[in-house]
């Protein structure tokens, strides 16, 4: 301790130190604020073109056409886009102005799940018509997860979550599931205000989480999706008018009914070796409640969509080197053949004005 | 956030630093600077430790899945545990030396404990452990922060030079709320980049402590004892044997007990106010968001500032007890709010601002009893005591608010502690009272040192002095 210091004098040295210290302090924050939670890695950036041929929508619109969240890197990335699927995974796309995380169109309405990005990232449900025109805007509570519109277009359903950010951990997540009334603008509420019934007694417990709401073809009361709880993964089916929802079976993650309503296909967890779960695309009977494995061998965390009663769709990261870009692959729904990419860069496409 | 504790621990250092001031002062002149860089180490470290207390609620609920059970147990015991600490460390603190030295121990474990809220991400039980840990690295530098302040100003200003402090300490409260909030806002699930700022800006609050802060004391030139370590494990053991002893002479004097009990009544039906805001977020239809959250804690602190002086005002004219006893129907105002189900904006806002209100009125006004209970000597082992059971009281309501609301729901939960609260006050204010009689000769106002900065308050005692 010199006489500097003890008259209350701060050494250049230390003056120095303490000069590093905030500078390097400074520089991690805004670091971390900028490229986001250091414990995830999903920062999306891209440079480049989305490539193939865009088309205005009204060339599209009129005939089928799949309805998805373009990922392809380029100036359509994010961006709801339309495309004739009889022309091949690479086929003319048609860009609209709406940017979704999630999309689904069926019947006469759409619903966009979006982030606005910024120095505070907002979300927002987006219900939208036919012509992509934006009937109305909301605020959701959390990252957007799932959507789903009735094959009528008067149902809606969509998922957040609210907390954690990923299905692969049951108990480190939270989703917020809420059905919604696309043709009179009201909601129906959240599914955890639904009476919950198992074995035909009433079943009630705190953790619940409802995910993946899938509506019923013929029936707009109608709809099955995912009850988590106490460490299992419920298929539960649900009544709208009755504000009931029952458990069926364990072990069914994300379902999407059938165009014939008769089957569901879903994600079913698996181990996958030190402690890490992955999902293998499976279909099961409604009338048996028994399932079998698609070929798809690798792991979708997707909610799937049907092409046709024999084709089921669901998205895959393009390749497993961490770019954003996604595909959507089509998979025979009997479990024979092999994969195939439907359309390259889709991802959340919607096949429901795609059949024609 | 537990203000009334808080105030427990200042009263703790004030006594304190009436000791302190027998230490020869070293020159005030190059001193003085100390207050203002201690000032700023706090409002750092408060910036960082008050915008991960903010968002504490969701993470542990949203993340780790606890229910409100498991949450008022880890709550309760938080809290608790960083009144507890504070007020020990205020006793048992080491006055002689190494004040520098023990600060910094205790804002480094704070500030790696808090870094190490990302490494252990996913385990619940280790973020526990990391949480507690943050809390007792605030119970260890608390004391000889408190210490070098004392030391660093002549006895005439020592009011003013805690007053400076304890604003900037208000800073960092109000402001790591809304840091938690803006990042939230930017990403609702990103804790790990919260966590992250709030140890750069702890690190920052070491960093000010070291560089700037000088040593005060007899600290470092004096060679330790050779048998430092054996002599130190003696004195432990005396100090507890003393402090066991001087428990049981503080329980002797009946006063303290009236009080004590009159406080133990009202923690025991008292939830950790993370509960209540909790009941609030957990609402889907009207309810807070996720990013909206922490900014909860900064309007309840903003409230209890607003609420503050014009209480202390009206303590001045219609008497203490008298404000208490609002204190506690803003304590009940505030679980009717929540057990009517309302969960839209006007009614979180009342509930805040009654929130705020109650401890405007109860906050130090138990302290100012209590102390006039005791004669000087024993008032910090008294208050000790009070914390103590205010802790334990409040732990006890947390567990039991939560097991109602997992039972029962939220506002069926608030209903039962609501009228737990009005008995509470009942009871409260009949032992208060009856002490109060008990004592004729001079107006018990008059006789109670205030909560801060009024006429008969610790502070003129100081300046006096």
């Amino acid at each position: 301790v010199n006489e500097a210091e003890r008259s209350g004098r701060v050494g250049p040295l230390r003056l120095v130190v303490f000069g590093i210290v905030c500078a390097l302090c400074l520089a991690g924050a805004v670091v971390v604020i900028v490229r986001g939670d250091p414990t995830t890695t999903t920062t999306v950036t891209g440079e480049g073109t989305g490539g193939g041929t865009t088309v205005p929508v009204g060339a599209l619109a009129a005939g089928p056409h799949a309805v998805f969240v373009d990922t392809r890197l380029g100036d359509g990335y994010g961006r709801v886009a339309l495309s004739d699927l009889r022309a091949g995974p690479d086929g003319p796309v048609a860009l609209t102005d709406l940017r979704c995380e999630r999309v689904d169109m069926a019947g006469d309405r759409g619903i966009c799940l979006s982030a606005e990005r910024g120095a505070v990232t907002r979300y927002h449900l987006s219900v939208f018509d036919r012509n992509f025109n934006v009937l109305s805007t909301r605020d959701l509570p959390g990252l957007p997860s799932r959507t789903r519109v009735s094959p009528d277009g008067s149902r809606g359903a969509m998922t957040t979550f609210v907390g954690g950010d990923s299905y692969l951990n049951p108990g480190q997540f939270a989703t917020r599931t809420e059905l919604l009334d696309l043709h009179g603008g009201s909601s129906f509420g959240d599914l955890e205000s639904f009476r919950v019934m198992r074995d035909g007694q009433p079943y009630d417990r705190v953790d619940f989480n409802f995910w993946g709401v899938t509506f019923s073809p013929t029936d707009p009361n109608r709809f099955y999706a995912t009850l988590g709880t106490e460490g299992k993964q419920f298929l539960v089916e649900g009544d709208l008018a009755g504000h009931t929802v029952t458990v069926l079976r364990d072990g069914v993650e994300c379902p999407s009914l059938s165009p014939d309503g008769s089957r569901i296909a879903f994600k079913k967890r698996v181990a996958a070796g030190a402690g890490r779960i992955e999902w293998r695309l499976s279909v099961l009977d409604l009338a048996t409640l028994a399932d079998h494995p698609l070929a798809e061998t690798r792991s979708v965390d997707d909610q799937a969509a049907w092409l046709d009663d024999g084709t089921v769709l669901y998205g895959r990261p393009q390749s497993d080197s961490g770019t954003p870009t996604k595909d959507t692959f089509a998979v025979p729904a009997d479990g024979s053949g092999t994969p195939r990419v439907l359309r390259t860069g889709a991802f959340s496409l919607a096949p429901e004005l795609a059949r024609g | 956030m537990y203000l009334s504790t808080r105030s427990l621990a200042a009263a703790g250092r004030r006594e304190a630093s009436e000791a302190e001031t027998i230490a020869p002062a070293p020159v005030p002149s190059a001193l003085g600077r100390n207050v203002l860089y201690l000032g700023l180490t706090s409002m750092f470290t408060d910036v960082s430790s008050e915008m991960i207390t903010s968002v504490l609620p969701l993470y542990l609920t949203l993340v780790f899945g606890f229910g409100p059970f498991e949450f008022g147990v880890f709550d309760g015991a938080f809290q608790g545990l960083a009144a507890l600490a504070a007020i020990a460390a205020a006793i048992g603190a080491d006055r002689g030396r190494r004040h520098k030295l023990m600060a910094g121990v205790g804002y480094v474990i704070s500030a790696v404990c808090t870094a190490g809220l990302i490494v252990v991400r996913g385990a619940w039980l280790a973020t526990v452990g990391m949480l507690y840990l943050t809390r007792l690295g605030k119970g260890i530098r608390t004391a000889p922060r408190d210490a070098i302040i004392s030391m660093s100003v002549g006895p005439h200003r020592l009011g003013r030079a805690f007053g400076v402090h304890r604003a900037f300490d208000t800073v960092g409260a109000v402001a790591g709320p809304v840091l938690g909030y803006l990042l939230l806002a930017r990403d609702p699930t990103g804790y790990g980049t919260i966590f992250a700022v709030g140890f750069f800006v702890a690190v920052i609050g070491v960093a000010v402590l070291v560089v700037f802060v000088e040593p005060v004391g007899r600290s470092d030139d004096e060679p330790r004892p050779v048998h430092a370590t054996r002599a130190g494990r003696r004195r432990l053991v005396e100090a507890v044997r003393a402090g066991r002893a001087q428990v049981g002479i503080v329980w002797s004097h009946r006063g303290f007990r009236a009080v004590v009990l009159a406080g133990a009544s009202l923690a025991v039906v008292r939830p950790v106010d993370s509960l209540l805001y909790l009941a609030f977020q957990r609402d889907t239809e009207s309810g807070l968001s996720v990013a909206q959250f922490p900014l909860v804690f900064s309007i309840a602190s903003v409230m209890f500032l607003v609420f503050a002086v014009p209480l202390g005002l009206l303590a001045d004219r219609i008497g203490k007890l008298r404000v208490y006893v609002i204190g506690e129907l803003a304590v009940a105002g505030a679980l009717a709010v929540v057990a009517s189900g309302a969960r839209g904006t006007v009614a979180l806002m009342a509930t805040l601002a009654l929130v705020g209100l109650s401890y405007a009125a109860t906050d130090g006004v138990l302290v100012a009893l209590a102390s006039a209970t005791l004669p000087e000597r024993w008032r910090t082992t008294g208050l000790a005591v009070l914390a103590a059971v205010i802790a334990a009281g409040r732990f006890l309501a947390s567990a039991g608010f939560g097991a109602l609301w997992e039972r029962y729901g939220d506002d069926t939960a608030a209903l039962v502690y609501l009228i737990g609260t009005l008995v509470a006050a009942a009871i409260g204010f009949v032992l208060i009272r009856r002490e109060d009689r008990g004592s004729p000769g001079d107006d018990p106002d008059e006789r109670m040192p205030g909560p801060v900065g009024r006429r008969t308050g610790p502070t003129s005692q100081l300046e006096a002095a």
